[in-house]
């Protein structure tokens, strides 16, 4: 469904990404991990479009997907929250929520300007996923009022919104404690199995990803080291020493 | 405020701009119908600055609309509606190939884009004596035929430029409840979220900055009518500034922002006309002063009042103990 071949980004004379390769199959949920650093974040950028990779090619759905902008990527049903600002905190969550639909409405370049009779529709759809993540009561909330884990299913309601063939979650649980963490992940596969939507996620708690995921890629510096199932990469020596040092 | 109370509100002020127009004197008549002609065009420039982008050069293009209306009434001999018309469209036009050039930019370059591009404009104004009349501009541009006469031409036009005004009004307003309106609010807070859901920013911006145009070239051609003149001293980058000027003043993050700036601006720059040269430098200080107390510009005057005096009952409610 989304292959990386051979992937190469470099920052100045930073080598961030380096020939990274990677495959994703249909309903898949991987996990990525590795240290700060790694290139994780930057290899979603270059999936997603914010950056062109100096080499290497990204499919999607045997398209090749490699430099385009990120709404035409997004249209294509390729989603992804981020992970520093990932709402937009002045807005209502439904006006969050209602952005991520963007990629449904088909308006004409002009219709979209008045357009408040299909916005009636749109708030519907809305509606239907804030049931989902249990927000409908705080759906008048302005985002920046409202908690962080909160905040975080905000998030996941906006890519939702746009119902993503494949969804790219950058640290969906960090600064969450465990309770939230465990709620955050029982959505995610349960988005993951009941919608069939394929994720790739990166995170840094490593006990959810093992326990979640079905399979696990590990970056260090740059390079894919290890790939597999959890129990095989927890037993891995090249990852106990990227994680815990020689 | 529930929402029919400010549409009574709304309703009441415009009743009382009909009487306005019909008994106001000759020279509060121009005063009037200069604050129909800024609050259209300032909510015209709002419509871009929504999207979190400046433009400098916006008086560039309310000149478009007014040298396209005065040549193609006084040299082509088009009828002055068609002209008027045909002002927001080259207007608009220009704004598109401009917005396509250059909104793939942020912030401070389009700024200097736009500002660039107006100073160009005017030198080409200057030099060239034909279309454009040089220095001396184009006279005797002619008032619409077949007017519907209220009193005299001078009335009829306050009312002409009202009704611009509150299709331009109308227009923003509609904008800003639309798809296209949560998306420019959206952009300023967090662009690469916006993109990744979707959305072409550069062609969201360029919407903005097109549309706007219209209605400040629309503006421009019906200003050149009233004013029966136009030159290349008329619309300057000073009065671009003023326009952005006008906006924050009023505050731009909410509607009645850039309406209020523009109502309270506009007359108090006229009204200064007493001072004489003096009038810049009293207006500066009064901004100044606005723009150190009310952050948020004038329409956060009543929030902030209610707050001091919310503070000053508090002061005075707790016993003194010490």
């Amino acid at each position: 469904m989304l292959e990386l071949k051979g992937i190469r980004k470099v920052f100045g004379g930073i080598v961030a990404l380096d020939n990274v390769s990677l495959k994703l199959e249909k309903g898949e949920l991987l996990g990525l991990i590795g240290p700060n650093g790694a290139g994780k974040t930057t290899l979603f950028n270059v999936i997603g479009g914010v950056y062109k990779p100096d080499s290497g090619r990204v499919f999607f759905n045997g398209e090749d997907i490699t430099g385009k902008r990120p709404d035409i990527i997004a249209k294509r049903g390729l989603l992804q929250t981020f992970q520093l600002s990932p709402v937009v905190p002045p807005l209502s969550v439904l006006q969050n929520v209602a952005l991520g639909y963007q990629r449904l409405i088909n308006l004409s370049v002009w219709a979209e300007l008045f357009s408040s009779k299909r916005e009636k529709e749109v708030e519907e759809n809305c509606l239907e996923i804030l049931n989902l993540l249990g927000l409908a009561r705080v759906k008048n909330e302005v985002v920046k009022n409202l908690p962080l884990g909160l905040q975080r299913f905000v998030a996941l309601g906006i890519a939702l919104a746009g119902k993503p063939e494949i969804l790219l979650l950058d640290e969906p649980l960090a600064g969450l404690n465990a309770d939230e963490v465990e709620d955050v992940m029982r959505l995610i596969t349960r988005i993951n199995q009941e919608k069939g939507v394929t994720m790739l996620l990166i995170d840094h708690t490593i006990d959810a990803i093992m326990a979640y995921c079905h399979r696990v890629a590990v970056l260090h510096y740059g390079r894919k080291i290890a790939e597999g199932t959890p129990e095989y990469v927890q037993k891995k020596q090249d990852v106990i020493e990227a994680y815990l040092g020689t | 405020m529930p929402r029919s109370k400010k549409l009574f509100g709304i309703l009441v002020l415009l009743a009382m701009a009909v009487p306005m127009g019909i008994f106001a004197s000759p020279l509060y008549l121009d005063l009037l119908v200069m604050i129909w002609f800024n609050i259209g065009i300032v909510i015209s420039l709002w419509i871009l600055l929504r999207t979190g982008e400046t433009s400098c050069g916006h008086a560039a293009f309310v000149a478009i609309g007014a040298y396209t209306c005065a040549i193609t009434t006084t040299q082509l001999g088009f009828s002055v509606w068609i002209a008027f018309l045909l002002g927001g469209i080259v207007a608009m036009l220009i704004a598109l190939m401009i917005g396509q050039a250059v909104l793939h930019t942020k912030g401070i370059y389009f700024l200097v884009v736009t500002l660039g591009f107006g100073e160009v404009l005017r030198a080409i104004w200057l030099k060239m004596d034909v279309p454009f009349g040089s220095a001396a501009g184009i006279k005797n541009i002619p008032a619409p035929e077949g007017f519907p006469l209220i009193i005299d031409t001078f009335h009829s036009f306050y009312f002409l430029m009202m009704i611009f005004s509150l299709i331009v009004i109308l227009s923003g307003y509609a904008l800003s409840r639309s798809r296209f309106g949560l998306l420019s609010t959206a952009l300023v807070a967090n662009e690469k979220l916006v993109a990744a859901c979707g959305t072409n920013i550069k062609l969201c911006k360029t919407k903005a900055f097109v549309i706007g145009c219209f209605f400040a070239g629309l503006g421009g051609a019906i200003y050149a009518s009233y004013l029966g003149f136009i030159s290349p001293f008329t619309f300057t980058a000073r009065e671009s500034l003023y326009y952005v000027m006008y906006a924050v003043v009023g505050g731009p993050s909410v509607f009645a922002g850039p309406v209020v700036g523009a109502v309270i601006c506009t007359t108090i720059y006229l009204l200064l006309y007493a001072v004489g040269y003096y009038r810049i430098m009293v207006f500066g200080v009064l901004l100044l002063i606005v723009m150190l107390v009310l952050p948020g510009g004038l329409v956060s005057l009543p929030q902030r009042l209610s707050g001091l005096a919310a503070k000053f009952k508090f002061s005075r409610g707790t016993p003194d103990h010490a």
